[in-house]
């Protein structure tokens, strides 16, 4: 019996692909296959955005932590604490 | 403890903190044979460097069991894994995606411990819900 030759193409359509695939936004698992549209949940979608900057974040921390411990930081802690204490004065005050 | 049970806990309970535990129902003679490897995980420190790679890169990972058929001394386990990549993979950066990979396990289990496994999943699947290998790629057809 001759069998015909079944194509990649016939079987996978035009590449494998995977049925899950994460939500671009959120990076949820989203089943390609699964009833109604995704809906990014907003939590999700906020610790996905934190983590694609977790570098930067981790940077400006390090940045913050490095100026503080500075001259100019030392300088600039030392003014804040002065106006929050003058400020509290102030509100006494008044 | 049965061997569908023994090769569930395999499956199952390293992802629940209890990978010492489940290490005792691994022969010292144990080989798995995994894709992208060329040579076999070999005895409980094998099995314990493998499920650690990936609980490296997933550390919220979770396995279910899906289905399992067992004859003889081997059972074979139909598993769904689930994990967000928020540790490197093998060299892979984390990227903070959940992915969702299936896959099926079938192991020979003698005296209470797991001996080989052969454990096969959807690695093309995984490596295109990572942005790893292109989501759409060119095949050639006849
Ligand atoms: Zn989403």
């Amino acid at each position: 019996m001759m069998v015909a030759p079944v194509s990649l193409e016939t079987m996978f359509g035009p590449s494998p692909q995977s049925r899950y695939m994460p939500c671009a936004e959120c990076g949820a698992s989203v089943d390609r296959a699964g009833a109604g549209p995704h809906v990014c949940d907003t939590e999700r979608l906020l610790d996905f955005h934190l983590f694609q900057l977790r570098e930067e974040i981790a940077t400006f921390d390090a940045e913050l932590a490095a100026w503080l411990v500075s001259a100019h930081g030392r300088f600039a802690t030392w003014i804040a604490e002065r106006d929050r204490h003058g400020g509290d004065e102030g509100r006494r005050r008044g | 403890m049965d061997i569908k049970e023994i090769s569930r806990r395999l499956a199952e309970d390293p992802w629940q903190g209890k990978l010492e535990e489940v290490l005792e129902l691994v022969g010292d003679d144990y080989v798995a044979h995994v894709p992208g490897s060329a040579e076999p995980f070999r005895g409980k420190e094998g099995f314990r460097a493998f499920v650690t790679t990936y609980q490296t890169g997933f550390p919220d990972g979770r396995i279910t069991i899906d289905d399992q058929i067992a004859e003889g001394d081997v059972v074979a386990t139909r598993w769904t894994g689930r994990g967000t990549h928020t540790g490197e993979l093998m060299g892979l950066p984390p990227t903070g995606r959940e992915i969702t990979v299936a896959g099926i396990t079938y192991s020979r289990i003698a005296d209470g411990k797991v001996r080989e496994a052969w454990v096969i999943w959807d690695t093309l699947a995984m490596m295109q819900q990572l942005g790893a290998v292109p989501e759409t790629m060119p095949v050639r057809t006849t």
